[in-house]
């Protein structure tokens, strides 16, 4: 074997924000044309580790090689112009520019070094795309593409257009499904080839082993672990990121009873749902899957009154559910965790306990729903702090300042202050630790034993299978099959959920355009 | 262990309420260097000026602060004032009673608040662009009717002027209404469920939507409130003379200056235009300090161009230091 | 792999809705070409229509400003005050005898001052753009009453400086070319080159532009600087046309401006919007006051309609998204 260059080095990096250190003495390497996946639970020091070398934040000290060069970048630009290309979470895209002129944005080739040269622009572009074998179109604006497609142009323009030597993706398949995650795959074994390092930054342990040439596991802003994919165990991993060893990972379940308490049937709504009918028994979980546009995701939105439904009837315990906005919903017994909890969810700039009554303050914690009682709600909320572990810096700490777990579980909790019948999950452990997640696990498996129904939307499989009795899989609108039991099992969902079909597809994409607003 | 505890609660306090302390020493400052600078500061004369003047200011800025606490704008408040003016005077020479007059005025407030509230909430029109155009559309009605002249119609009931201008128990009756106004308001802000679904909706709309509030409801009479007290403010400052004075260019456009004031009174009192953000306590603090400010330039014969300029100034300090201090 | 990657098939029904949604100015102009000519038989004269164009040049002028503003994210509401400025500082030059183009490089730098602080303000100062520019408002107007003490200034005016706006070039008012002039750089400025996608890029997402290697701060407040010195052109040649330093020229522009571009199709949110656009904006807003003074309307009255103009458009946008949606 020849002498594996490296292609960055990091060298005894240091971070504090304020008296809290981030990142303690951290070495680390990046062969050339690997795979480098970084692990490690919510705060272990990740995100703030790709800051620092893509230039986002500074180092207090130490020194990061590229290509054995000393180097020290001030933007996430300067960074990208040196080599280092970075893929955040959320897309960084131009929505209303076409695809090529994201493509070239800030490096637009131009006549009389005036006017833009659109015709090269645009035929430049297009063979990029062509030439990785993707199918879209360099005219089309961002807006109108499927968010994989969006991802890759985002890929290619970081790889691509500034000669990037090493790659970082901080959780790129977070909004991808199954088929699109296996395009990006495809695109990575590519860039491989072609000798461009990878730091990929995910907390999908399967994906990690799929696709990483060697592990990283940080713990409270120290390198726990480097080890090549081959020579560790998934429950290794978990180990050395928790630092303690975990008995059972999803909780034990005991059977549902046979009484039906949310009896869903031939639910539509227009151009999303298509006759769906289900029934979730008392002490029951069932999980609901599908690709992004399958409708997965639309189910609990539309029972909860965020969609408009157009058609079928809902019941709880036999009475019939009237579905109007969320505030009839929860009157009438739904609870509803949002997959989105930035967006959806929290009061960021409020206190933890305004976010934990604001959904029962007129029906609970009021006088004839006018005037709050304050200590009432005081005394609720705290109990559910402390019931859920919720860590607090002070009495007006807002919840926008706590770590993502921490969020999660005020999230969670909101609806743990009353009574209701049905508990509809979106998500609940997206980007959590694992930490977190075990908890919230616990906390939803003890809401079931006590008889409340719960309906699970999420994206991870492994989730669902550990969590509920059954799964229900979405394709085109519609119910493809019910999973349980010993058939509950990865390769069943995807094969239900997977969509042959070109022409549906195209469909598909189109329907999932972002929003314009005037 | 408890003492450092308490330490920590206390100083969290005082920091979660920093902009009201702030205007407190400041407005406490002005009150002892005042009479230094100019002795008439003190005199009964000016002090029942500055609590005319501060009155209209603060009762609109309540309003106001409502609006920007949801994330919205209301940039309609100052042509709701001169309409609403217009109209009242117009009414009162009819032969009508003043409290008649009154109630009207505040009704017709409500409708301006209303198409400002349809065309935010249901119609989905940006509010600085919808409350913009309603303006223009109320200040081209004032306009054309007065064609820029006052209008003083004889004969209309005394009431009228005994409000704008008098007192109850020696306290002139702007000054008075405007304590209620902001009494009130505070009590439905801090302590009633309306005013935490308020809160709850500024910080985050379609959370709010998923913890089962009626945001669009909420929406809708928030801009019937600001409409409701603009109506109150022009009741209240055309009572003075008993006769209606459109604001035109030469004057000033005093109805986008209203709308300015008002802004930076509620963000000199800790409140944000992102929504979500802000007290009534802190609005009328900051309404306050502008209208001694205000007081101050005249006192010290600045005309009243010099004033807009400063006051233009001073907005810019407010603003630019409060986003300084948030930033870190 | 491929197929799920595909996005290729666009419903063909959507792209009709959306040319739709592009040519619905140029139906509008149409339309109100028609209720003119039947509500005065002035209207379709030949001296009518160049009035229409020349009228426009003005608050055109404005109003690409202002497009400038709100494509890179922002909104001017000073332009009204800065074209006042512009107007007032040219008069004042021009009749204290400075040569007819110092006066005017004077008037528009000094607009361009203005533009420069609303920039800084807003990207250096943080502060919202409605504020900033609300308070160089109400700044800028002090400022002239300052240089004026708010008299019209009607003397000492020169003709050379009055055949600017006054003149014809082959039969057609000078106006007219300068709409023209400002609609063909806007077009050129905006579409073909770098700093014009820039502006877009900027508008639509500044954390993403700014990734991209685009100078957000200098393009923000470039747009800003344009606008206050188109601003300030605008008021220079309102001052050439009537012959008049108004200190009260240009009030009430911010929201003339703002009906153009909205109903022009700018999205006030940044990012979204064209020239021809704002050149059909520009059309309807003008043949409707032009409808309206032939009709006999008083000017405060036409303000009216402007604003249920600027609602009436509003509406039908949003009813476009929530039908498209």
């Amino acid at each position: 074997m020849t002498v594996d260059a490296n292609a960055l080095e990091i060298r005894g990096i240091s971070k504090s924000f304020g008296a809290n250190k981030v990142l303690v003495d951290l070495n680390l390497t990046l062969k050339k044309g690997e795979v480098h996946a970084l692990m490690g639970e919510n705060g272990a020091g990740k995100s703030t580790l790709i800051k620092i070398i893509s230039g986002v934040h500074h180092a207090d000290s130490g020194a990061i090689f590229l290509d054995g060069k000393s180097v020290k970048f001030h933007s996430p630009f300067e960074a990208q112009v040196g080599g280092v290309a970075t893929l955040f979470q959320e897309i960084q895209e131009i929505p209303d520019l076409t695809v090529a002129e994201n493509l070239y944005a800030g490096i637009e080739p131009t006549k009389y070094g005036v006017f833009i040269d659109w015709k090269s622009l645009h035929n430049n572009a297009q063979l990029q795309i062509d030439e990785l074998g993707l199918n879209i179109d360099a005219s089309q604006k961002m807006r109108k593409l499927t968010p994989s497609s969006r991802k890759m142009v985002e890929i290619i323009r970081a790889v691509h257009k500034r000669a990037a030597s090493v790659v970082i993706m901080d959780e790129p398949t977070a909004n991808l499904n199954q088929g699109e995650i296996d395009a990006l795959f495809t695109l990575i074994d590519e860039l491989k080839r072609k000798g461009i390092s990878i730091i990929y930054v995910s907390h999908r342990i399967r994906e990690i082993f799929q696709i990483a040439d060697r592990i990283s596991v940080l713990r409270d802003g120290c390198l726990v672990k480097t080890e090549s994919v081959g020579r560790i165990k998934e429950d290794e991993i978990v180990r050395l990121m928790v630092g303690r060893d975990l008995p059972e990972f999803y909780p034990r379940r005991e059977p549902p009873t046979e009484t039906v308490s949310l009896d869903v049937r031939g639910l539509a709504v227009d151009g999303e749902l298509d006759d769906v009918t289900f029934d979730v028994k008392s002490r029951e979980i069932v999980g609901i899957a599908g690709l992004e546009g399958s409708g997965a995701s639309s189910v609990i939105k539309a029972l909860f009154g965020l969609k408009q439904v157009a058609l079928g009837s809902v019941e709880i315990d036999g009475k019939r559910l009237v579905i109007t906005s969320p505030k009839h919903s929860i009157a009438q017994g739904l609870a509803y965790v949002p997959e989105d909890r930035k967006a959806d969810g929290l009061f960021l700039n409020k206190t933890v306990s305004f976010n934990l009554t604001a959904s029962v303050l007129k029906s609970h914690f009021s006088w004839h729903g006018l005037i709050v009682r304050k200590r009432l709600a005081q005394v609720a909320s705290e109990n559910v702090i402390k019931r859920l572990g919720i860590k607090l810096s002070g009495p007006f700490a807002k919840i926008g300042s706590l770590s993502g777990g921490n969020q999660q579980k005020s999230l969670f909790g909101r609806w743990l202050i009353g009574s209701y019948k049905v508990l509809l999950l979106e998500e609940p452990t997206r980007g959590v630790d694992i930490g977190a997640k075990l908890e919230i696990y616990e906390e939803i498996s003890s809401l079931a034993k006590s008889g409340l129904p719960v309906l699970l939307y999420s994206s991870e499989l492994l989730e669902l299978i550990g969590m509920c009795d059954r799964v229900i899989v979405m394709k085109n609108g519609r119910v493809s099959g019910i999973l349980s039991g010993e058939e509950l099992t990865e390769e069943n969902i995807l094969d239900k959920a997977l969509i042959r079909d070109n022409r549906a597809i195209g469909h598909q994409a189109m329907t999932q355009p972002i929003p314009s607003s005037v | 262990m408890q003492k450092s505890n308490a330490q920590t609660t206390i100083y969290s306090w005082l920091n979660e309420y920093r902009s009201e302390f702030t205007l407190v020493i400041l407005i406490a400052l002005t009150f002892t260097i005042g009479p230094l600078l100019t002795e008439y500061f003190f005199t009964l004369d000016n002090l029942f000026n500055l609590s005319r003047q501060s009155s209209y200011l603060a009762i609109v800025t309540t309003g106001m602060a409502l609006v920007l606490i949801i994330g919205g704008i209301d940039l309609s408040v100052g042509a709701i004032m001169q309409l609403v003016g217009l109209c009242t005077v117009l009414i009162l020479g009819s032969g009508v009673s003043a409290g008649v007059a009154l109630v009207l005025a505040l009704l017709l407030g409500a409708g301006l608040g209303v198409v400002n509230g349809l065309l935010t909430v249901y119609a989905r029109m940006q509010p600085f662009i919808a409350t913009l155009a309603t303006g223009g559309i109320m200040t081209g009605v004032v306009m054309t009717y007065t064609q820029g002249n006052a209008v003083a119609p004889k004969g209309i009931d005394p009431t009228f002027r005994a409000i704008g201008g008098g007192t109850v128990a020696g306290i002139p009756i702007p000054a008075l209404t405007m304590m209620l106004v902001v009494l009130v308001f505070w009590w439905v802000m801090s302590k009633t469920v309306y005013g935490k679904n308020i809160y709850a909706l500024g910080s985050n709309k379609l959370a709010a939507r998923n913890v089962g509030i009626n945001t669009k409801q909420i929406e809708c009479s928030v801009y019937i409130l600001s409409g409701i007290l603009a109506a109150l403010a022009g009741y209240l400052t055309f009572a003075r003379s008993g006769s209606f004075q459109p604001a035109t260019a030469a004057t000033g456009g005093t109805s986008v200056e209203m709308v300015i004031m008002a802004i930076a009174a509620i963000v000199l009192g800790g409140g944000s235009l992102a929504g979500g953000k802000g007290t009534i306590v802190g609005a009328f603090l900051g309404a306050l300090v502008s209208a001694i400010m205000l007081n101050f330039l005249v006192l010290l014969g600045m005309g009243i161009w010099f004033q807009r300029f400063i006051l233009a100034v001073i907005i810019v300090i407010v603003v630019v230091s409060a986003r300084k201090t948030e930033g870190t | 792999m491929h197929t799920i990657l595909s996005n290729k098939k666009p419903g063909s029904r959507v792209t009709n809705k959306f040319a739709f949604a592009e040519y619905m100015p140029l139906f509008v102009v149409l339309f109100l070409f028609i209720v003119g000519s039947l509500s005065s038989d002035r209207f379709i004269q030949v001296n009518n229509i160049l009035n229409i164009f020349q009228y426009a040049a003005e608050p055109a002028i404005i109003a690409i400003g202002m497009m400038f503003v709100v494509l890179g994210r922002g909104i001017d509401l000073s332009v009204g005050s800065v074209m006042g400025i512009g107007n007032v500082t040219a008069a004042l030059l021009v009749a204290a005898g400075y040569p007819v183009w110092l006066s005017i490089v004077g008037a528009i730098l000094f607009g361009a001052m203005i533009g420069l602080i609303n920039g800084i303000l807003v990207t250096r100062g943080k502060m919202e753009p409605i504020i900033a520019t609300l308070a160089t408002m109400i700044g800028a107007r002090s400022v002239i009453y300052f240089m004026t003490n708010g008299a019209p200034l009607f003397e000492g005016i020169p003709e050379e400086f009055k055949v600017i706006a006054q003149g014809y070039i082959f039969g057609v008012p000078n106006g007219v070319l300068f709409l023209v002039i400002a609609f063909a750089g806007a077009f050129i400025i905006l579409g073909h080159t770098r700093y014009g996608r820039h502006i877009y890029a900027v508008g639509g997402s500044e954390e993403t532009a700014g990734l991209f290697g685009i100078k957000v701060t200098w393009i923000k407040t470039s747009t800003y600087v344009i606008s206050g010195m188109l601003a300030a052109t605008a008021g220079v040649i309102g001052a050439s046309r009537l012959g008049i330093g108004d200190p009260n020229a240009g009030v009430g522009y911010e929201l003339i401006a703002i009906t153009m571009i909205v109903v022009g199709g700018v999205r006030l949110a940044g990012g979204v919007g064209t020239v021809f656009g704002v050149f059909s904006g520009v059309l309807i807003v003008s043949i409707l006051t032009n409808i309206l003074q032939l009709d006999n309307v008083s000017t405060h009255a036409q303000h009216i309609f402007l604003g249920v103009a600027l609602i009436g458009m509003m509406l039908f946008l949003s009813w476009k998204d929530v039908t498209e949606a």
